[in-house]
């Protein structure tokens, strides 16, 4: 893929070599052009451009007849740019793209014009200024189609077979919904067997079901299906490719125990003289060298510890004739094909020692919300007996809240989500085993937000838990290791010395440690607190920004298994939507590489942030993987030897806009650059809401801020434009394209120290603003600025 | 009935923005040296009482604070009380409600440059304990400019 044949089957190639033919169509919108700009006298100039064949205007283009105009007219004047001016693109691009296409003419030989948006309904009184505005526009519109080049958008096949990493609860569902639509997964779990956090509970809220009776089953099932092949102690090595088209290489460690010829019969077990903590228990408990990891582990296969095994080999003595051991096993490679990924790496625990004041690992009485999970569960190192490590039973016990969540001091200021419901299961449990147990719960605020939450709240009140409002400073030891609480209370503005039998901190949910690395071997981005970033968080929240990989569970964001669940269901569902049609699209707005001229530097790798170009290593070339790139086109502006072209935005195209925007009076107008998917919709917002502004901006439209190139504002100046406002998504997180903005403000900011020198300009000319598509007052406002800006340099 | 003074308010927010993130934990208080050991000394309950633009957390009470920095290192919301505790410090100075007697040693150590002075209540004091007179020292005044 990476290099792409351009299918020549569609007309409209051999517009590249024709003298360019092109028809304008001026749009009245009823009364919302027409009604303020003059469209007959827009014609009237539009049919006097060079090139220009064929001028009308129409009442609605967008209807029915205004569309078998324009094919009508195609074929009638052998049309070969269409330049429409109209609405926003936003708007009708895609229907006049389909129109023109209808009547033979590639799609991307077609170039609105934004005349209502962006000039009749912002300039509503300035009847002139618009109509001159408009043939501005128009002529920018005109300028650039005579460089337009047909594009063809590229598809690509989808492998139906899904990867999925992490089989917690989360990796668990996505696996099973997709192995139940018919498709192809490799699960793959770093661990000895899967279940992740879930199984390790005893209970669950607000509902109270055993964890593990619950998920067992789930397990079990994902340990049989057939689309299903389950991979544990495995972890991903390598992962190429695109969406559609991933090839990738897991790694296996041994286990030194055959796990097709193991029957799990545990005779090993009894001979080994070597003890090891368990990690599934939180070292509470010990296991042999050779074990299993819990006695409901799937899949219930027996490992060897080899860092403590002595090597007496009595284990391969007992298993016999079965032969099932077998030291010589090695790490293990494996490659498949796949045309999607669900990420499912899920949540560690906050590390509790890292809050030395509340002493854990330290104390020998406080311990953290797992290890006390494992203490309640019947099935755990104490046959769930409240024992404290002095083998005496607990009766007085203090839950902390917000152990490393909400505390900048760790650099976790979020909230968990689950500790607080966490921690009033536990308690309610603690009631359960020791009816008559002292339990306090200290908390900053109590979050019980979700469906059964506050009614467990309510029940843990009534069940005589003693809430307490307020954030202990420390805990200290006292006579006997009671751990001792020095709180403020609150509520009622004392201090309290609470002394328990057992302290538990109720630690938040951190992303697991080998998200870096699976996030740097997808390209995936992450946020700051290292949780996995989705494409967007209200309306894709499932989706990574990287096509083709999907995020289920807890790595996202702290979750309980509910919302897991759902996620994860969701994830499902999103990846089988491109295996299901078995190809993915790709628009034609990508980039061409004069490869001759790439001397490898880097810049442009650096620059994407899909991983779609990079340097060869070998070769010291940039190469391209079309099926990675978003079409940003911030790699073209970052390259400095001009090797990169970004299709439909080049830099000739661009230019040609700018001439004509400046070509009368250049010294009264404001040139701006918009980013397509915010400032361009921040612009459009202003005039549906009908924010007047003054009428001298010259708007270009780019995919992305990250493509506005020094040399692309310095051509600006030398046309003679007082001020160029390059504009764009907010900083750091809006932009549509991860890091464009952060890229643009670096280049700009670089550029306005510069200008003096380069443009013999003061710095000031050159304007760099973030605008949302929600921002139309403030765009409008910022216009206003501008413009009495402009007017004082001119005055002068 | 508590009632927020807007005023003053936003001139203490404008001078101590930090402020505004303290949810109101209490962590400070149960680090807090000066509660433990002199009682009734809350940074919580001061923050609070700024964040209502109140004028009373400029009173004298304000002093009691051990400048043990313990608040700072616990808090959780980077709030840094203690610093917060000296910018309320500064206001009150300002608006004249210092204690009398931290404004007369510090009026001692700008005049003289000494914490202590050698006088007459002193040196009674020495010669009680049997020790020998000494001779008040000389202002420190030109030291300071030099
Ligand atoms: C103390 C505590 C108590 C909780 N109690 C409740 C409760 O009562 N009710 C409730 O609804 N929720 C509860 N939760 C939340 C619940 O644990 C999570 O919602 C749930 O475990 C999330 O599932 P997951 O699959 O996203 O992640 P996990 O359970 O963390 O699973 C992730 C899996 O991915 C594996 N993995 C990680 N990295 C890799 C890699 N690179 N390659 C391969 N595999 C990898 C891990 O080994 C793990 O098995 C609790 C959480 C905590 C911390
Ligand atoms: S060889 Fe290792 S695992 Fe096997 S019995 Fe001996 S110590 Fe245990
Ligand atoms: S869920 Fe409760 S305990 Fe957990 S971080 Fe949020 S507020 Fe704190
Ligand atoms: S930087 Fe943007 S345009 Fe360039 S390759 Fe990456 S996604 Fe495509
Ligand atoms: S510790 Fe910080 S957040 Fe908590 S009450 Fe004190 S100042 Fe506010």
């Amino acid at each position: 893929m990476t290099k792409s044949k351009k299918s020549t089957k569609k007309t409209g190639i051999k517009a590249e070599k024709e003298e360019p033919r092109i028809g304008v169509f001026i749009c009245h919108c009823g009364k919302n052009i027409g009604g303020v700009i003059d469209c007959e006298e827009v014609t009237n100039y539009a049919s006097k451009l060079p090139n220009v064949v064929y001028a009308s205007h129409n009442f609605y283009t967008c209807a029915d007849p205004g569309q078998n105009e324009i094919k009508k007219s195609i074929k009638e004047h052998n049309l070969n740019r269409v330049v429409i001016a109209a609405c926003s693109p936003k708007m009708h691009e895609p229907t006049f793209r389909n129109c023109v296409s209808e009547a033979g003419l590639n799609p991307y030989l077609m170039e609105m014009a934004n005349i209502r948006e962006h000039d009749s309904w912002v300039h509503i009184r300035e009847k002139e200024d618009a109509t001159e505005k408009a043939k501005d526009l128009v002529g920018m519109a005109v300028a650039k189609s005579r460089y337009l080049k047909p594009l063809e958008d590229f598809v690509v096949p989808v492998k139906k077979a899904t990867l999925v990493i992490g089989g917690g609860v989360a990796g668990c569902q996505a696996a099973l919904d997709l192995a139940d639509m018919g498709y192809k997964v490799y699960l793959i779990e770093r661990e000895p067997s899967i279940g992740g956090r879930m199984a390790q509970l005893d209970k669950t809220f607000p509902t109270m079901d055993c964890s593990i009776c619950i998920l067992g089953p789930k397990l079990v099932e994902v340990g049989r299906h057939k689309n299903i092949t389950l991979m544990t102690n495995t972890t991903v090595e390598k992962v190429d490719g695109y969406i559609g088209n991933f090839k990738v290489i897991v790694k296996t460690k041994p286990k030194y125990v055959i796990e097709e010829k193991c029957t799990g019969c545990g005779e090993c077990v009894d001979v080994c003289p070597v003890y090891v903590p368990s990690k599934f228990e939180r070292n509470l408990k010990s296991l042999k060298a050779i074990h299993a990891p819990f006695p409901q582990a799937v899949p219930l296969r027996y490992e060897i510890d080899t860092d403590n095994c002595i090597k007496c080999y009595k284990c391969a003595e007992a298993c016999g004739d079965r032969r099932a051991i077998d030291f010589t096993q090695k790490e293990k490679l494996t490659k498949f094909e796949i045309g999607t990924i669900i990420v499912a790496t899920g949540c560690n625990s906050f590390d509790a020692a890292k809050k030395q004041e509340y002493g854990y690992g330290i104390y020998d009485n406080v311990v953290e919300s797992i290890e006390f999970e494992r203490i309640v569960c019947a099935g755990g190192p104490t046959g769930g007996e409240l024992l404290r490590r002095d083998g005496k039973h607990a009766k007085r016990f203090a839950f902390i809240q917000c152990v490393g969540s909400r505390d900048v001091t760790c650099g976790n200021e979020y909230c968990s989500g689950v500790c607080c419901l966490n921690s009033i299961k536990l308690a309610m449990l603690i009631k359960e085993h020791v009816p008559d147990a002292i339990v306090y719960i200290f908390y900053i605020d109590i979050r019980a937000f979700s469906k059964g939450f506050e009614e467990l709240y309510t029940r843990a009140r009534e069940e005589g838990i003693i809430f307490i409002k307020g954030r202990p400073s420390h805990i200290k030891e006292g006579r006997d290791k009671n751990p001792i609480v020095i709180t403020e209370n609150v509520l009622t503005g004392e201090l309290m010395e609470v002394e328990t039998d057992m302290a538990i901190l109720a630690v938040g949910m951190t992303p697991s440690e080998t998200a870096k690395d699976v996030a740097e071997k997808l390209h995936i981005p992450r946020n700051t607190n290292g949780f996995y970033l989705e494409a967007h968080p209200k309306l894709r929240p499932v989706d990574s920004p990287a096509d083709g990989i999907y995020l289920a569970g807890s790595g996202e964001f702290p979750k309980d298994i509910k919302d897991s669940v759902t996620s994860a269901s969701a994830a499902a569902s999103r990846a089988a939507i491109p295996m299901n049609k078995g190809k993915v699209n790709i628009e034609g707005i990508t980039i061409r590489i004069d490869i001759e001229k790439c001397t490898g530097c880097g810049s442009c790798e650096r620059a994407c942030p899909y991983g779609a170009i990079r340097v060869n290593k070998n070769t010291k070339k940039a190469e391209y993987t079309v099926a990675k790139c978003h079409g940003c086109g911030t790699c073209v502006a970052e390259c400095p030897f001009g090797v990169l072209t970004q299709n439909h935005f080049t830099d000739e195209q661009i230019m040609a806009q700018i001439d004509a925007a400046l070509s009368s009076n250049p010294k009264e107008k404001v040139l701006c650059f918009a980013c397509n998917w915010c400032s361009y919709a921040g612009a459009d917002l202003a005039g549906v809401s009908r924010f007047q502004y003054p009428p001298p901006i010259r708007i270009i439209r780019v995919m992305c801020s990250g493509r506005v190139s020094e040399k692309l504002v310095l051509y600006a100046f030398k046309k003679g434009a007082q001020i160029v406002w390059v504009t764009g998504c907010h900083i750091p997180s809006d932009c549509h394209y991860i890091s464009g903005n952060v890229l643009a403000k670096k280049r700009i900011e670089r550029l306005q120290k510069e200008l003096p020198k380069k443009a013999n300009l003061p710095s000031e000319r050159l304007k760099l603003n973030w605008i949302s598509a929600a921002e139309g007052n403030i765009f409008a406002n910022y216009v206003k600025e501008l413009v009495n800006e402009l007017n004082a340099i001119n005055k002068k | 009935m508590t009632r927020i003074n807007f005023e003053f308010r936003k001139k203490v927010l404008e001078e101590i923005p930090e402020l505004k993130k303290c949810f109101q934990c209490g962590t400070c208080v149960s680090s807090c040296y000066a509660e433990k050991y002199i009682g009734s000394y809350s940074p919580r309950k001061k923050i609070l009482g700024a964040l209502y633009g109140d004028k009373e957390v400029l009173s004298k009470e304000l002093w009691k604070c051990a400048t043990c920095n313990a608040c700072d290192e616990r808090c959780p919301q980077g709030v840094n009380p203690y610093e917060v505790l000296t910018k309320l410090k500064n206001i009150a100075v300002r608006e004249n409600i210092c204690p009398e007697s931290f404004r007369e040693k510090s009026d001692i150590i700008i005049e003289t440059g000494y914490a202590f002075l050698i006088d007459e209540k002193v040196n009674n004091n020495r010669k009680a304990l049997g020790l020998k007179e000494i001779k008040p020292k000389e202002s420190l005044r030109f030291v300071k400019n030099g």
